[in-house]
């Protein structure tokens, strides 16, 4: 029994910050009309920036997230404008193979730069743990789950209640419509490549307390945050959490109780991802499909 | 073939042909180990990447080819080890376990398009490969398995292997260009529900090519394994693998005979010097070329050759300006 809330507790963290990772790539794909591989790299660069920070200064990961963010949304900026808005109208497969070569080229630019090792950050209060109910929680674990949750509150605040967020709303629903009313497309898609940017990189600092940091980090986080928008369904933020629920959850289990199961729960994402695309051919409500 | 808007008509095309081939059968007598290593290599990937240019010409854009490259690889090596067959055997008899999973995957994948089918396929390789790792009493596991080397590891046999496929693979497409199962290709790219209205058989091309192309990339991870007579999980089921064609096809021009072999042998030589100068991250050299060639050549260097000659010929004859018909426009 503890052994399941144990496992339970650990999944809905590693839930939380799927859940981050996957609202980046739902609202690219919801205004841009976009399949970003290159978010999982954006990941990766967050955490490697938190790391590098940390050993540099001490400054604790964490707080990182807010000068990161900042920092990743200027080179999300920067990527949209010079690398996705020349492809913006081009076959949806272009667009897919543009955001992988961006993938594989800050993957390698990594690799050349700070080699392959696994890196961690050892912060002061790694030992320290909060006893929930029955389990014992670590204090990091907890504060990074805390950030994820506080992110997606934030950008969902952002998104109802202000103007910019209500542009998005409207560039999300017609693009043309919203151009005639005065809405600058062009400035809604860099900024919300931007704010995706910003969020993975705050995803990264989360990464870089939670696992090991390397270049190929985001690799399979991005398959996974895939698996969450194309289970949860497009513009459904609702979705993306119990999907991402689902996704950590049966992760977590398979790999407490199956037997040597931490190789088999990698295989959970795949499994998942078939079959919510067997199921459901079309991926996400809306999307176009063609290609 | 001479009247196909994507082909150079004349005897030019088959000049070219046998001067290559002729060219091709000497070059490994002059070609030292190393050398010769590259030359396996850059075929392997001709005719990886022609299987995949056909295999996007359905309009299926796979990004998990490595799937079935590991899986031919696993088959064959597992062929050869228990029942002590000879590696060319066990390389044929696995195509038709390769085959058959190719065409199972397609049949399962029929519905499934566009980016949907590219991230699918990927997940399917992933999940290939987590199984090897896992089943540990079946494929070894992580430690891999050791494999006889192939025509007793004789370089020269192992290249004109890989030429004699590539060969076959060049006249298959070849083939398939002047047949009218080419039109019936093209439309299912266009549009699936038109192709069938029209009464193209769509179901039974969209499988039949991918099985073909999987049972090629199949037997290239067969031959690898015994190239190489050493492989894991890492080494055969590499995304690099399943990237490798689709940056080749794409850089060297779609839907193409040379585009493809044009992008397999610039960028694996690209590739193999760019790896001799650093230790790793060689494959930023695919990153960029992917991003530069998609913004600035989209039609890819072929494409562009192509809309040059057209554009000239056309100028020639009456003045009148060529239509944009080598870039498949999308709106």
């Amino acid at each position: 029994m503890e052994l399941f809330v144990q496992a339970t507790v650990n999944g809905v963290i590693t839930a939380g910050l799927y859940a981050l990772i996957a609202y980046g790539v739902l609202i690219l794909l919801g205004i841009l009309n976009i399949v970003n591989f290159a978010h999982g790299e954006f990941v990766m660069l967050g955490a490697y920036l938190a790391y590098w920070a940390f050993t540099a200064t001490g400054i604790d990961p964490l707080i990182m997230a807010l000068p990161v963010a900042i920092g990743m949304f200027l080179f999300g900026a920067a990527i949209y404008q010079f690398g996705v808005r020349p492809v913006l109208n081009e076959p949806a497969v272009n667009q897919l193979a543009l955001t992988y070569g961006i993938s594989l080229t800050l993957q390698n630019l990594a690799l050349i730069f700070w080699h392959s090792d696994l890196r961690s950050i050892n912060v002061p209060y790694a030992d320290i743990s909060v006893k929930l109910g029955i389990v014992n929680v670590g204090l990091m674990r907890l504060a990074a789950f805390l950030i994820a949750c506080v992110a997606i509150g934030a950008l969902q605040a952002v998104t109802y209640y202000t103007r910019i967020g209500k542009a998005l709303q409207a560039v999300s629903q017609n693009k043309t419509a919203s151009a005639l009313i005065g809405i600058n497309v062009n400035f809604i898609h860099l900024t919300t490549f931007g704010i995706a940017a910003a969020v993975a990189g705050i995803a990264g600092t989360v990464v870089s307390v939670l696992m090991y940091t390397y270049p190929f980090v985001g690799v399979p986080l991005v398959l996974k945050a895939f698996t969450i928008v194309i289970l949860g369904g497009l513009g459904s933020v609702l979705g993306t959490l119990l999907a991402s629920l689902v996704l950590g959850l049966s992760e977590s289990y398979v790999g407490t109780f199956v037997p040597d199961g931490s190789g088999w729960s990698e295989g959970v994402t795949f499994l998942l991802i078939i079959i919510a695309l067997l199921v459901r051919p079309q991926g996400m409500f809306g999307v176009r499909d063609h290609g | 073939m001479a009247n196909h808007p994507l082909s150079i008509s004349g005897a030019g095309p088959w000049i070219v042909s046998i001067a290559a081939v002729v060219g091709l059968t000497i070059l490994p007598f002059h070609l030292d180990g190393y050398l010769l290593h590259w030359a396996i290599t850059v075929l392997m990937y001709v005719s990886m990447a022609l299987a995949w240019d056909v295999l996007a010409r359905t309009g299926q854009s796979s990004f998990g080819q490595v799937g079935f490259f590991g899986l031919g690889a696993y088959v064959s090596a597992t062929l050869s080890i228990d029942f002590n067959l000879n590696p060319l055997t066990a390389i044929l008899l696995s195509t038709l376990g390769v085959g058959a999973v190719a065409a199972l995957c397609s049949a399962l994948f029929l519905r499934v398009r566009g980016i949907y089918f590219a991230i699918l396929t990927l997940a399917f390789a992933e999940v290939f490969k987590v199984l090897t790792t896992e089943l540990v009493d079946l494929t070894g596991g992580p430690m891999g398995l050791t494999v006889p080397a192939m025509f007793n590891g004789n370089a020269t046999e192992s290249y004109f292997f890989m030429l004699a496929l590539a060969i076959a693979c060049v006249i298959a497409v070849n083939l398939l260009q002047c047949s009218k199962l080419n039109f019936g290709i093209t439309a299912i790219r266009s549009s699936p529900e038109v192709a069938s209205a029209f009464g193209v058989p769509v179901n039974l091309l969209k499988i039949g090519v991918f099985t073909v192309a999987g049972v090629i990339t199949g037997i290239l991870g067969g031959f690898y394994a015994f190239y190489t007579s050493y492989i894991n999980p890492e080494s055969v089921f590499d995304t690099s693998i399943s990237v490798a064609p689709v940056i080749m096809c794409i850089f060297g021009g779609l839907y193409t005979i040379v585009g493809p072999i044009f992008g397999a042998v610039t960028l694996t030589i690209f590739q193999e010097v760019l790896r001799t100068m650093i230790e790793s991250g060689s494959l930023v050299i695919y990153g960029l070329l992917l991003i530069f060639s998609i913004i600035f050549v989209p039609e890819g260097v072929w494409g562009l050759v192509l809309r040059g000659s057209s554009k000239m010929r056309s100028t020639k004859a009456d003045g009148v300006k060529p239509a944009e018909q080598v870039h498949a426009a999308d709106p």
